[in-house]
């Protein structure tokens, strides 16, 4: 028995006699055919051909309801926050590349490559794509040359998770063909963190179609979904019939195109929340998150505000700009949200406690610290029997503070000055 | 008392000295020692001398010299002879003076690598110097990973996690590969069989990764006592290597006893439980305040042996909790406490699995009782050697069960004394685990054209692998065409990710096991009583398809025993000889197995009480196999008489081959047929009970003179009347007088 019988033998049973090798490609030129229905010409590299596909778009090209060169309307100040990271103030768009691949497997690991690779930029006032595209295995190491031969010219780009997949797919990419990786640029903005950031709580999916759908209001034609493009191109590989490809190049497209509007729809949340028909409901709250963490402490208030309305952030948005209000000194202001909250039941607890510190170590008007406290104590109490489980931490915690308050009122009718004991440290409540 | 004087007791009682079987002192050795070369950095010497180590023992230094001019070396030393040093020193002493170099250690467990990154970290710390020391495991968190892959001077990690989580990646771990220096492989004789033959293609994997980067790493490894460790080590690396087993660390006196419970049925063989047994011996031990470690062969049996002692021992001033159990599944911080009480001296008594044989730092205990052969001659010695101080004697005893195994190396001491017989066989070109890592490969790095894989020519793999449209071969490479992650699929102790799980609805629905394919017709039809840790469970539904076995816990007198209607089919003769009047031949069978009935057999009695149907369709396995085929008219036996002495001598050679292949007995399989298909004669075939085969067969045509005297052995021997399962099996199912016939057949076929 020759070893293939043997191999026979030994797969036969698990997969039923499909092996017909017909990996062996049609000897034809696939040029003629490539430029007739992708529109693809060959480039040629001193490390060997591969296909090109051009698209130019006009600079007021619209899609998604935004113009593509409205992103060069976005100002220093707003690029901070899209990025929640300052140094993006010098970001420039006309310095920046928008990438997106398109791979033959989303598992990862160095047995993945990216068989057509999508840059879009602008040029004078057009918006330019190339993809770069091989037809088999072996053009790849031309692709990346020419990859890096445009990469040149530019020193920041723009991606939609590319952070975490793209950019580390095309370095390995480069290393296993030995070839300086071009993709260490000095800025790169990775739309999917900034989107996450601001729209999770209004979208629950910030994948980019759900972004599409949801925030330019767009629905592609003729487009595939993403699982279904590694075996596109398999099938590709084996027959060389470039139709089915089609949908791919305006998929890799349609990616580029909508990071473009999507960046420049999330400049105007930042830029007017408020007059801007681009933010809703939920996103306020995570708007106040990005002004706050941003140091942007008016416009967080603002927007915090406008999110107590909103059901689904509203606890949140009470609690963060009580805390606040609290950092800023601005007691009466947390006082009246935490009062607001026990009213209305949200995050009842943490509301009480805060009052009950806020009482204690500020107003020292132990009684009502102790009465607060009391109430909070009933609250978990109550929650008690019907969550089931013990909270048994919880309940420690308030009963040594109701002691501490009590010890101090006491004490405090004896010698005032001794109020200051309270600043031992116990301090530190349900935070 | 101290343990003199125990064991001059035991020697003089007579209700233990009678089932003393054999008594070895092996007497105190003295240390050799040399000092430490000029090359070794000061600071790595002072660091040792802060440890209270001034000099070297021969072994390390020779460990240290070899490998610093570049050679490879297997290290072969016993239990607690400072074999760490042996690679710690070089790797250390090689990052000391180039801190771009990098080291991976292999080790076949997580427990042992946690113990191994710790004695390494003190070094390090010792020396105050930025030496970084890793584990990458599956318990590793995420966010440590990138300052592993980046910074990482010695990454500790196992087969496992280097083919799914750090091969597939490798570009990731640039810094590593590009700079490898030393691949530090600890316990080698670990890897054989299955896990070997997956081992060693990693290997050859992790070569192609290497050269890629421009990096030629050098293998140090270490082993337990076998029959072949350098053949072994040479095999799992594919690179020549330098054998170091003179041993130059001190040892006092130690007293190996083997210790044989009584018979207490003797047509049946059936001896008095070794458990409780080895129970009164350790105890005897224990209650005169001797530091004793007690074995047990599974995690019930500990459990079962730590009650036991706990007992007796809270009667006494020192309580229950100077015993403690260790085994898998206790938590890693009470294991850590119980390691330094033993060390410490502050726990009188252990009872573990063989989770202690390995080189878990736990001091020198002074006697070690072994309850039931471990398997292996390397793990009895291993489990021997946690008794031992350097400076008074020790104890080990090993006390036999009633299996076949236990009872033949009780009563031949020799083959445990003397060079070891076993030996660590592996196969890294089974075709089925070579195709699963060629795939790997392919993943990690194309194949070029012409291009090798553990030397040898793969063109016609890689041809098929493009058949099934799991490669692409253009440009004059070979290049991964799938989405999937093979190394995923593929798992490094198991020939095939075929396994059958089992799954317990006695209360909800837990996974407690899994059963091989093969097995599983015999051990998890409908009905069948499947046993697992002690408790007796029973199949109620087998989902074939779904490869799933619902199964119900129940307490019932009775087990169940499977008729297996075996084929087997000759395809391939790889080699034959013919002595007198025997033949020999090993090669390539088809083995197809149908299971048809299951009979209900009452323990102890061996009633048969009642059977079943089995419908499950037949088996098949492409294997490799050792036959030996007789004349027809040997001894002048009957063809009934024949028949029954080839079964029965079919379960001797079944029941001790173990003994030289170091498997489990399960790992092979016998099948007698009274004129076979290809042979025109009786034969009697034994083959790997694994797809693809991984070498026991090959060596079991290549000892089939020796292994047919030591079945001779065991059946002279053997004390019961008309067969047991100690020996040929018993007569009801071999036929009667089975021994006696098997006897026939063996003078026939053997020349002396």
């Amino acid at each position: 028995m020759n070893l293939s019988e043997k191999l026979k033998t030994f797969i036969s049973g698990k997969q039923t006699g499909n092996i017909k090798a017909d990996g062996h490609t049609p000897n034809k030129d696939i040029y003629p055919v490539m430029k007739k229905i992708l529109e693809a010409t060959t480039v040629n590299t001193p490390l060997g051909k591969h296909f090109i596909v051009e698209k130019i778009y006009n600079g007021y090209h619209i899609h998604g309801k935004i113009k593509l060169d409205s992103v060069f309307n976005i100002s220093p100040e707003i690029l901070k926050l899209i990025a929640k990271n300052s140094v993006f103030e010098n970001f420039d768009f006309s310095r920046a590349i928008f990438i997106d691949t398109e791979t033959t497997g989303l598992a990862g690991g160095t047995g993945t490559l990216a068989f057509l690779i999508g840059i879009g930029f602008f040029e004078g006032n057009d918006f330019r794509i190339t993809q770069y595209f091989i037809s088999d295995y072996d053009e790849e190491a031309a692709a990346l040359y020419s990859l890096s031969g445009l990469l040149k010219n530019f020193d920041s780009m723009v991606s939609f998770n590319g952070k975490s997949y793209d950019i580390p797919l095309l370095s390995t990419r480069y290393m296993l063909n030995r070839m300086e990786n071009p993709l260490e640029k000095t800025f790169h903005l990775d739309l999917l963190a900034c989107a996450r950031r601001l729209y999770r709580e209004r979208l629950g999916s910030v994948s980019l179609s759900s972004l599409e759908a949801n925030l330019l209001s767009l629905k592609r034609e003729g487009d595939i979904p993403g699982y279904e493009i590694p075996s596109v191109y398999f099938k590709f590989l084996r027959d060389k019939n470039p139709y089915p490809l089609k949908p791919i190049f305006y998929h890799n497209r349609m990616d580029i195109l909508s990071m473009v509007t999507l960046t420049a729809n999330m400049a105007k949340s930042f830029k007017a929340p408020f007059e801007s028909k681009h933010c809703a409901n939920q996103d306020y709250y995570c708007l106040g998150r990005v002004f706050e963490d941003m140091g942007m402490i008016e416009q967080s208030i603002e927007c915090y505000e406008k999110a107590l309305n909103v059901s689904w952030v509203r606890e949140r948005s009470y609690t963060r700009l009580s805390l606040l209000y609290k950092r800023l000194d601005l007691w009466r202001k947390a006082e009246r949200l935490w009062i607001d909250m026990v009213k209305n039941n949200i995050n009842t607890v943490f509301a009480l406690v805060e009052l009950a510190k806020y009482y204690e170590h500020k107003l020292k008007d132990y009684d009502k610290a102790a009465q607060v406290t009391q109430k909070a104590l009933e609250t978990v109490y109550k929650k008690r029997t019907i969550v089931g489980h013990s909270l048994k931490d919880e309940i420690a915690e308030l009963k040594k503070r109701l002691k501490r308050i009590d010890c101090k009122d006491k004490g405090g009718r004896r010698n005032v000055q001794d109020a200051e004991f309270s600043n031992t440290g116990q301090g530190t409540g349900l935070l | 008392m101290n343990s003199e004087q125990i064991m001059d007791r035991l020697k003089t009682q007579e209700r233990l000295a009678k089932n003393i079987t054999h008594w070895e002192v092996i007497p105190e050795k003295p240390g050799e020692y040399e000092a430490f070369p000029e090359y070794l950095s000061p600071k790595l010497v002072s660091a040792l001398e802060k440890e209270g180590i001034y000099r070297l023992y021969s072994h390390q230094r020779r460990a240290l010299d070899e490998v610093t001019a570049n050679n490879d070396i297997i290290v072969v030393t016993p239990t607690a002879s400072g074999k760490s040093l042996c690679y710690n020193l070089p790797v250390l002493n090689a990052i000391l003076a180039d801190k771009n170099a990098r080291a991976i250690y292999l080790f076949p467990t997580k427990a042992l690598s946690q113990d191994q990154v710790s004695e390494l970290m003190d070094i390090i710390d010792e020396m105050e110097e930025d030496i970084k020391t890793f584990t990458y495991d599956g318990d590793t968190p995420v966010n440590a990973r990138v300052a592993i892959r980046k910074d990482g001077h010695i990454v500790v990690t196992n087969p496992d996690m280097l083919h799914t989580g750090i091969l597939p990646h490798h570009t990731k771990w640039m810094k590593l590969f590009s700079n490898l220096k030393y691949i530090v492989i600890d316990e080698i004789h670990i890897y054989r069989g299955i896990f070997g033959s997956h081992t060693a293609n990693l290997l050859r994997r992790l070569h192609r990764i290497c050269k890629f980067y421009g990096s030629n790493p050098i293998f140090i490894c270490c082993s337990a006592t076998i029959a072949n460790p350098r053949e072994l080590s040479e095999k799992i690396t594919q690179k020549p290597m330098v054998l170091i087993d003179q041993n130059g660390a001190p040892a006092g006196e130690k007293n190996i006893i083997f210790y044989n419970p009584p018979v207490v049925n003797r047509q049946l063989g059936i001896r008095r439980s070794s458990l409780l047994e080895a129970k009164t011996l350790a105890l005897d031990f224990l209650k005169n305040r001797v530091q004793t470690i007690t074995f047990a062969r599974s995690r019930l049996a500990v459990e079962v042996m730590l009650t036991y002692l706990q007992e007796e021992m809270k009667k006494l001033p020192v309580g229950r909790n100077s015993i403690r159990g260790y085994r898998g599944g206790y938590l890693p911080k009470e294991r850590r406490e119980i390691e330094k009480g033993l060390r410490e001296g502050k726990i009188l008594g252990v009872v573990s699995t063989n989770a202690l044989e390995l080189g878990i730092d736990i001091g020198n205990l002074d006697a070690s009782i072994i309850t039931g052969y471990p398997g292996s001659v390397a793990s009895t010695w291993q489990q021997a050697g946690r008794a031992g101080r350097r400076s008074s004697m020790s104890a080990s005893i090993l006390v036999a069960s009633s299996s076949p195994l236990d009872q033949f190396i009780i009563n031949h001491p020799e083959y445990f004394f003397e060079a070891s017989p076993e030996y660590g066989l592996i196969n890294p070109d089974n075709l089925y685990i070579l195709v699963s890592h060629i795939k790997c490969a392919a993943f990690e790095l194309p194949f070029a054209d012409g291009e090798t894989f553990g030397g040898e020519n793969i063109d016609e793999i890689l041809a098929f692998l493009e058949g099934e449209r799991i490669l692409r071969h253009v440009g004059e490479r070979w290049h991964w065409m799938a989405e999937s992650f093979p190394a995923e699929e593929i798992s490094l102790r198991s020939a095939s990710a075929e396994n059958f799980v089992i799954i317990d609805i006695t209360k909800g629905a837990k996974v407690i096991g899994e059963v091989d394919r093969g097995s599983a017709p015999m051990l998890i039809h409908e009905e069948a009583i499947y046993i697992h840790a002690g408790q007796q469970y029973q199949v109620e539904k087998l989902d074939y398809e779904e490869k799933k076995a619902y199964v119900r816990k129940v307490d019932v007198d009775y087990y169940t025993d499977a008729n297996l209607a075996v084929e087997i089919k000759v395809l391939d003769v790889f080699r034959q000889k013919a002595d007198n009047n025997q033949q020999n031949y090993m090669g390539e069978v088809m083995v197809t197995s149908l299971a048809t009935m299951f009979k209900k057999i009452k323990f102890f009695t061996h009633e048969n009480l009642g059977f079943g149907p089995i419908h499950l369709p037949p088996e098949e396995m492409h294997t490799t196999a050792y036959w030996l085929s007789i004349p027809e008219n040997t001894g002048e036996l009957s063809r009934d008489e024949i028949e029954s002495g080839l079964l029965g001598l079919c379960n001797v050679m079944v029941n001790i081959a173990p003994l030289y292949l170091m498997c489990d007995p399960k790992d092979i399989r016998g099948v007698v047929q009274i004129k076979s298909p290809f042979t025109q004669k009786p034969t009697i075939y034994i083959y790997d009970n694994f797809p693809g085969g991984v070498g026991f067969s090959e060596k079991l045509y290549d000892i089939e003179d020796q292994l047919l005297k030591a079945a001779r052995q065991v059946i002279m021997e053997c004390d019961c009347q008309d067969g047991c399962p100690s020996c040929v099996g018993p007569y009801e199912e071999v036929g009667h007088s089975s021994k006696t016939f098997a006897l026939k057949i063996i003078k026939g076929v053997l020349s002396d």
